[in-house]
């Protein structure tokens, strides 16, 4: 198994093979992470991009506290949030309150795949991607949500509400496209 | 069954968490490509820091060189008359020379001695005749610091001798003994002399002062993302006034270096109406109102928006208008929205100038280039709107630099009234070195053309 200290220590003495191959191990993990995060592949692309390009520039202030992976996958969710705090965008949303909350079993739930989950987290408005993110996957609370996008703790509450909702009932829908398949 | 919201949380999460996928082969061929470009950048950085350092250096050495011809030329000058002394001295194979004084104190004797001085010892013909009469009188060894006085000196002291006060007579009144090289000589020590009594004259301060109406051509570009969300850029190139103080110093007949504090505007235009390009669909808006098509991101800190030079903090809406907030909680009543407006994106700095100016005639009516970089200071930034119901500051534009740097290149007409007052008229194109926002989505670099007017008075 190879070293990954050593593979660390040559990216930090700047060897352009320990990159490719910091790249190779990390990367596929690394693009999973920024996909959901953004709101399709070109903008996931771009974040890994300049994730890598971050992560070669300040590999030397990493300190072997913690693992390695982590301090990667935190730049990469820095990036995305830094992104996202420059772009100011503004989207719709629709009334979900109009829907009501379907249920559905674990087997139908089974069903659904990665990729599935992935696109419907994708098509959330970029700030309920956010906390949702934040909140499930980093495990951060919503003082820590909202000191990390400068919004207020309620906000944060609220958003992840909606985000919840709206996946609910997407879910649902699919559950339903998936039934009427089924029956047909 | 989904009753609650951590068995949702958990199934993305077990789905998700983890979840690997393979990316596109160019994108790591795009991250070699950015890592040899930002290798090229810094190689061009330190050429460019070399260049400018090479181009200082340059310049330092010649104004030194300007300053100081008199001086460099008047070493030969004294050297050769020190050569022909050994000459002279080999020649009558009389008693060896003692020490000469150092050339450094030969220098700092009064010029025109040192010209007399040069004439009598490179008179060939005339020292040796001058030693075989009259070994006892004259000493060598202060021949160098020789003076004509001291030659004089001899003349009366030896009135029997004619032969030798007519040579120093012929000596005197130069010419015919002279070979052309020491004509040549003494030819380009009087244009030195005349030239240094001019530059003296010539080396100056002026004061001044000019208004400068300018127009700034706006030159902006933004990422996809951010120019989604924006207002429209208009080509309204507007005419702002500027001016200010001018202090200068006039280091020869040619060359001057100017600077002083001036004020300048600088604007840019947008428009909020609808690109047809991409539409927002605010379905709580409705179609009966004149709605705001540039999306505005609302959070503690304010309002937001994107505009040509920048994102605008809005933080003062007129009355009339209505600006839509937390679109994106629909379930509280907040669907308002905004007439079609102009923003005006206005910047005031405080410019400190470097420039450099080459005279190029120098009559009643003077023509000078000149060129060199301006230090910018911000001190005002806010963001008008104009729309039917009149111009309203609403705004300033977030991360715009504090200082930044423009280089001014123009051409300089000057009519002298008098001796000490010229009146100036100078055509300036002037174009800023880097973005003035500090926003890496927005590159907001315009350039402005101005025709600095005014009066310079000179000390």
């Amino acid at each position: 198994m190879e070293d990954l200290s050593q593979i660390v220590k040559d990216c930090t003495a700047g060897k352009s093979k320990a990159q490719a191959r910091l790249y190779q191990l990390f990367a596929p993990k690394m693009y999973g992470v920024c996909l959901r995060y953004s709101k399709d592949e070109a903008e996931a692309e771009d974040n890994l991009q300049e994730g890598f390009l971050k992560v070669f520039e300040k590999i030397g202030t990493f300190r072997n506290e913690g693992s390695f992976e982590g301090w990667v996958r935190r730049i990469m969710v820095n990036i995305s949030l830094e992104k996202y705090r420059k772009q100011y965008l503004l989207h719709p949303v629709e009334d979900i309150s109009a829907y009501e909350m379907p249920d559905f079993n674990d087997e139908i739930i089974a069903g659904i795949s990665a990729n599935d989950l992935l696109k419907l987290i994708q098509e959330l408005p970029p700030r309920y991607r956010m906390v949702f993110n934040l909140y499930v996957f980093e495990g951060m609370n919503h003082k820590e949500i909202a000191d990390e996008m400068k919004i207020s703790e309620g906000t944060s509450k609220s958003n992840l509400a909606r985000a919840r909702m709206i996946l609910k009932k997407k879910v649902a829908k699919n559950f339903e496209e998936s039934e009427n398949n089924y029956s047909a | 069954m989904i009753k609650n919201d951590n068995i949702l949380d958990e199934l993305f999460r077990s789905k998700l968490d983890g979840h690997t996928q393979p990316p596109p082969s160019h994108v790591w061929d795009k991250i070699r490509e950015k890592q040899q470009a930002g290798k090229r950048k810094r190689m061009l950085l330190y050429w460019k820091v070399s260049g400018i350092a090479a181009a200082v250096l340059l310049a330092f050495l010649i104004g030194w060189e300007l300053q100081d011809t008199h001086r460099n030329v008047n070493v030969p000058l004294v050297e050769t008359g020190h050569d022909n002394v050994e000459e002279q001295t080999a020649q009558s194979a009389a008693e060896p020379l003692h020490e000469t004084e150092p050339i450094a104190e030969i220098q700092e004797r009064g010029r025109k001695i040192q010209a007399v001085q040069s004439q009598i010892s490179s008179r060939e013909e005339f020292v040796p005749v001058r030693k075989d009469e009259h070994t006892e009188e004259i000493e060598f060894t202060e021949r160098e610091s020789l003076t004509l006085l001291a030659y004089r000196g001899v003349e009366l002291d030896n009135p029997d001798d004619g032969n030798l006060e007519s040579e120093l007579a012929a000596v005197i009144s130069e010419t015919e003994v002279l070979s052309e090289a020491d004509r040549a000589i003494l030819e380009m020590n009087r244009k030195q002399l005349a030239e240094e009594a001019r530059t003296k004259s010539e080396k100056s301060w002026s004061l001044g002062a000019v208004v400068s109406p300018s127009y700034s051509v706006n030159q902006t570009s933004h990422d996809t993302e951010y120019a989604s969300n924006m207002t429209r850029s208009l080509s309204k190139d507007e005419l702002q006034m500027g001016g200010g103080l001018t202090v200068e110093y006039k280091a020869g007949s040619k060359w001057s270096v100017q600077s002083g504090v001036y004020y300048s505007q600088l604007g840019q235009s947008s428009n909020n109406s609808l690109r047809g390009k991409r539409e927002l669909a605010y379905d709580a808006v409705g179609a009966d109102y004149d709605y705001f098509n540039t999306a505005v991101e609302v959070d503690v800190s304010g309002m937001m928006m994107n505009a040509s030079a920048g994102v605008v903090e809005i933080d003062n809406l007129p009355n009339n208008v209505l600006l839509a907030s937390s679109i994106e909680s629909i379930s509280e009543k907040n669907e308002v929205t905004m007439k079609s407006a102009d923003f005006e994106q206005h910047f005031e700095y405080i410019e400190i100038p470097l420039i450099v100016r080459y005279q190029l005639l120098d009559a009643d009516w003077g023509v000078q280039l000149l060129g060199g970089l301006n230090t910018g200071f911000l001190v005002g930034n806010d963001t008008y709107m104009q729309n039917s119901d009149g111009r309203n500051r609403v705004g300033y534009t977030k991360d715009m630099n504090r200082v930044s740097y423009s280089t001014s290149i123009g051409v300089g007409l000057a009519y002298s009234l008098s001796d000490k007052i010229q009146i100036r008229f100078e055509p300036q194109i002037k174009y800023y070195l880097g973005s003035l926002n500090g926003n890496p989505s927005v590159s907001f670099k315009p350039y402005s053309f101005g025709i600095y007017t005014g009066i310079n008075y000179r000390f």
